[in-house]
């Protein structure tokens, strides 16, 4: 047991030194770093997310625009918003049992975002330039999305039929109630009779208005009362509870996003003297399966980026030039999860520039559980962007027997 | 014209104006004789689960459907002194949001009418309950 053990950790020492890059930032970098901005008009223009200001209705729109630019007086200075357009104007379909349906103009209504945001830099500024204003303008959408998996169908049915259950419970002893409340019912006899009495002249508005008020400050007080009288359905609104707090949406099948923007720099902040300052679009798509198998790929243009990815030294100057970055993955757990493999590739280029030689990047991963506890047989093969851990470009490959670390207990 | 600027007033004055926070709506709404009548709810935030109970003078129109709502209540003379009267729920399914909404919009009257209720939730997974009761005049 013992030779195994120092065999394992000899053989696995080695395999990590052998596959350890000597560049760290290369070593690190995965898929995840070409994926799409979250909004990415105020993204482009370098605001972090959480100042990216979200209103969910028109009053909340309204009112961040009037905040940012002192009541409508002036331009905002530094200013970036996120908004769903259709559910700013409250449109339907925006509720969970409509979040699993198909075609491309629900989802599209449902995913469609659009960011827009102005910068003006300090004089501290590295990155901006003060004397200029910056604005960027962004959009995201799905076109293509997984359907719910077997899990998330059952528990959101579960909650619905709990819903429905309560639901009906509240509106019949709330119907109840008012039917019997003969005060209530006195009420709205009485502003009927108003009504009725109006031969479309104005009423008369102090005591209409009185009844209104009680009629309202009544009903509110029936529908508190209805959903106090828990003891009928304590149980149902405790578990309905319970499984809305757990609930979490998973997607299986296909799925494609796509997202783009574009910054413009206006000089010595004039209208009329501008130019594009940076842009980028994302394309990401993939499949998840109910096998375990699990694809993710992204393809991404950057007109002008901050950081060229295929350029971490820093050799290319501040210019007008283009990237394209692409990446995939493959991962694949079969169905007792013993078996493991990962794949992932990418792939960078400097479009119109001969200074920076497109490179790839490659690494496998494949994981066997044997069956005994902590005991696994795992191969792991990569290459590396420049080549440089081997001679010849490619890069490491590694059999590792891991006869655990840990005891049989 | 004097009957449809009386019904909009009338309708302004039996809305609660609190403001704020509200999850109860009780409100008259006049009606034409040959218009259809347009109930329109709106549950938010995006992601919450709702279930949605209505009657129209105790002849039930929905039993707990889930999601929002269109629904032609027919033309305005059959409504005339009639109550609409919705129990709705919406529990907080989203873990992006704790902001609960039921929207109800009227058309088909003498007005446009959108209502706005909503409630935030304290604790994930709660629901919260709504109520809006619809008196039907003809002008």
């Amino acid at each position: 047991m013992k030779k195994i053990l120092l065999f394992t950790v000899t053989c696995l020492l080695v395999a990590i030194g052998w596959a350890q890059p000597e560049n760290n930032q290369e070593a690190t970098v995965s898929l995840d770093l070409l994926r799409s901005p979250s909004s990415p008009g105020a993204n482009l223009l370098g605001f972090a997310t959480s100042d990216i200001q979200k209103p969910t209705d028109r009053t909340a729109f309204m009112a961040s625009l009037q905040s940012a630019s002192s009541g409508f007086t002036k331009l905002p200075g530094n200013f970036a918003v996120e908004i769903s357009p259709f559910w700013l104007t409250r449109h339907k379909g925006f509720t969970i049992a409509d979040m699993d349906k198909g075609g491309f103009s629900k989802i599209f209504r449902q995913t469609f975002l659009l960011s827009a945001a102005i910068r003006n830099a300090d004089s501290g500024d590295a990155r901006f330039n003060p004397l200029s204003t910056y604005t960027g303008f962004g959009f995201q959408f799905s076109i293509r999305r997984g359907r719910f998996d077997d899990k998330t169908k059952t528990d959101l049915d579960s909650i619905q039929k709990l819903q429905v259950l309560v639901t009906l419970a509240v509106d019949s002893i709330k119907r109840n109630l008012l039917k019997n409340n003969s005060y209530y019912q006195g009420l709205i006899t009485e502003q009927n009779t108003i009504i009725e009495n109006l031969n479309g002249d104005a009423p008369n508005n102090t005591r209409f208005k009185e009844l209104a008020d009680t009629i309202t400050i009544i009903s509110r007080e029936t529908l508190d009362t209805a959903q106090n009288l828990k003891n009928e359905y304590k149980a149902s609104l405790a578990s309905l509870k319970q499984l809305a707090a757990e609930f979490k949406i998973e997607r299986i099948g296909f799925f494609m996003d796509f997202a783009g923007g574009s910054s413009l720099e206006f000089r010595n902040k004039t209208f009329n003297n501008s130019k594009v300052y940076n842009a980028g679009a994302w394309l990401t798509f993939g499949t998840n399966t109910k096998k375990g198998l699990s694809i993710l790929g992204i393809m991404r243009y950057l007109y002008n980026p901050e950081q060229v990815f295929a350029d971490p030294g820093n050799i290319l100057k501040k210019d007008n030039y283009s990237t394209i970055d692409g990446g995939a993955r493959l991962a694949f757990s079969g169905d007792k999860k013993r078996f493991l493999f990962s794949a992932e590739a990418l792939y960078r280029s400097v479009l119109n520039k001969n200074t920076i030689d497109p490179s790839w990047r490659l690494a496998l991963n494949a994981e066997y559980d044997i069956g005994k506890k902590n005991q696994k047989l795992t191969f792991v093969f990569g290459r590396n962007f420049d080549g440089t851990i081997t001679k010849d470009g490619n890069l490491m490959a590694a059999l590792n027997l891991i006869a655990g670390f840990g005891s049989n207990r | 014209m004097k009957k449809r600027k009386t019904a909009a007033f009338l309708e302004k004055e039996s809305m609660d104006e609190r403001g704020g926070r509200e999850t109860s709506l009780n409100t008259v709404y006049f009606v034409r004789n040959s218009n259809h009548v347009i109930v329109e709810l709106i549950y938010g935030d995006p992601g919450q689960s709702s279930s949605t109970v209505m009657h129209l003078d105790g002849i039930e129109l929905e039993d707990g459907t889930p999601g929002d709502i269109v629904r032609n209540l027919g033309p305005g003379s059959g409504l005339d002194g009639k109550t609409l009267d919705i129990t709705a729920s919406v529990t907080d399914t989203s873990r992006t949001s704790n902001h609960t909404e039921m929207i109800v919009r009227l058309r088909g009257g003498a007005t446009f009418r959108e209502f706005v209720l909503s409630e935030n939730v304290t604790e994930e997974g709660e629901t919260v309950f709504y109520s809006a009761i619809i008196r039907f005049h003809g002008l």
